[in-house]
């Protein structure tokens, strides 16, 4: 059979590019709006239950100091199993799947496990921020839009375009 | 319930089966579940409205944030001219302005993306549409009920009980706008897949029967087909492209793989290899 003869497999409508700034400060919003929600009936529930005391006053520095604690508890966790799971199972959170961007590994496109995922979220993007976010700045600067937390990690967003 | 939904893009399957020589055992070939559209799950309607709501939320939120803002800025002159009591007037009317923009913006959105698109971005998500039978996107009259008679699904959750009870899973907007919510589990995962759609995808392994190369060779053909396809870093060398194609015989059937155009080979194979190896990584860990 000669090269004439054989199948070929259309390609995937769309081309992939380096997702810009906008759209993934947006999905960021769209996703901590989620994890917000999501993680608010625990907060309550807690609240309820006697158990922490969020509306401490400044005269209880202990129980402000416990409530914090527990708060920054409660959003760790939801950041770990809802970025752990959709960038480990989907390559992207549903902020991002709006704007159809992706997030992989840079190098190869494999997608991110839930350790690189959750190192990518909570440490990176703090360092990111603290750098007087000169992190998120980074991405600003460079053509390939990496921010000091994909660097952290290795990975990329990509966004799928129409062609 | 199901029905098909037009789509420009081109499957493999006409081409495969145009291609198979009569003598040959014919290749079993997955149904199309891109163009074939189902009722949608409740669930994922469930979920695409929490999504679409967060949105909503988010955009509302900010809106009176800003405008909060604005009236506060605004309220402090008129103290100054009018007294103390013209900034109850001006709260007031920040709180009416606010409500009724928000109200506006909660069936705006709805409206605007299903009467434009057909799904909203949370439907978007999970591959949902809101189709009108036989003529594709539903129409502005058709989107107008759907969102009149949302206050009425809303109440207790009659709209989900209905839809729960409905073959069609229609709630009341639906059976009255004569709309269906449909689901394609194509559309759903369409972004998943980079170097080839689901369908071929799922068409030429049951056609190559491939098998993940151990994970050194992985690593490097995945960097070589992400540079090329995806990033598009590095020139267009069709030498490489016959390279791998012979590095990548050993793990496929190779006497139907002689049936693919090169390019098409090696783009499978990377797809394979991105998800397998995923996977693999995943169990792993």
């Amino acid at each position: 059979m000669n090269s004439g003869e054989k199948i070929s497999v259309p390609l995937p409508q769309g081309q992939w590019k380096p997702a810009g700034m906008g759209v993934r400060l947006l999905a960021t919003f769209i996703d901590g709006f989620i994890i917000s929600v999501l993680s608010y009936p625990l907060t309550l529930m807690l609240q309820w239950s006697g158990g922490v005391n969020f509306q401490a006053s400044a005269t209880e520095p202990e129980s402000v100091l416990f409530a914090q604690m527990v708060s920054i508890t409660i959003w760790t966790a939801a950041v770990f199993f809802y970025y752990g799971y959709f960038y480990s199972q989907k390559g992207s959170s549903p902020g991002k799947m709006i704007f159809r961007l992706q997030v992989m590994k840079s190098e190869t496109g494999l997608r991110l496990s839930w350790a690189r995922a959750f190192i990518r979220e909570s440490i990176g993007k703090t360092l990111s921020t603290m750098t007087l976010l000169f992190g998120y700045i980074l991405g600003l600067l460079r053509q390939d839009r990496k921010t000091l937390h994909d660097f952290l990690v290795k990975s990329q967003v990509l966004q799928k375009v129409k062609n | 319930m199901g029905f098909r939904w037009a789509f420009e893009e081109k499957t493999l399957e006409p081409a495969l089966k145009k291609e198979i020589p009569s003598e040959k055992p014919k290749l079993e070939l997955v149904p199309l579940n891109r163009g074939s559209f189902e009722a949608a799950p409740l669930l994922k309607r469930c979920l695409a409205a929490f999504v679409d709501y967060s949105v909503i939320g988010l955009g509302v939120y900010l809106f009176f944030f800003f405008s909060g803002l604005f009236f506060a800025a605004a309220s402090l002159p008129l103290r100054q001219v009018f007294g103390a009591q013209s900034g109850s007037i001006v709260s007031a009317a920040f709180i009416m302005f606010s409500g009724f923009m928000a109200w506006v913006f909660l069936h705006g959105y709805f409206i605007y993306f299903e009467f434009t698109q057909g799904r909203t971005p949370g439907k978007k998500i999970f591959g949902l549409r809101v189709s009108a039978r036989g003529e594709g996107l539903p129409s502005f009259r058709q989107c107008l009920i759907r969102e009149a008679s949302r206050y009425l699904d809303g109440l207790g959750f009659l709209g989900l009980y209905l839809a729960s009870r409905s073959k069609s899973h229609q709630r009341l907007g639906d059976q009255w706008a004569h709309t269906w919510v449909t689901h394609s589990a194509g559309e759903e995962n369409q972004d998943e897949f980079f170097y080839l759609i689901e369908d071929d995808y799922q068409t030429l392994k049951r056609m190559l029967h491939p098998r993940l190369p151990e994970e050194a060779f992985t690593q490097e053909f995945l960097k070589f087909s992400h540079t090329r396809w995806i990033l598009k870093t590095t020139p267009e060398r069709l030498d490489e492209v016959y390279q791998w194609k012979e590095k990548i015989f050993p793990f496929v059937n190779a006497s139907q793989a002689e049936r693919l155009e090169e390019e098409s080979l090696v783009r499978f194979f990377a797809e394979f290899c991105r998800r397998s190896f995923g996977q693999w990584e995943r169990e792993a860990a």
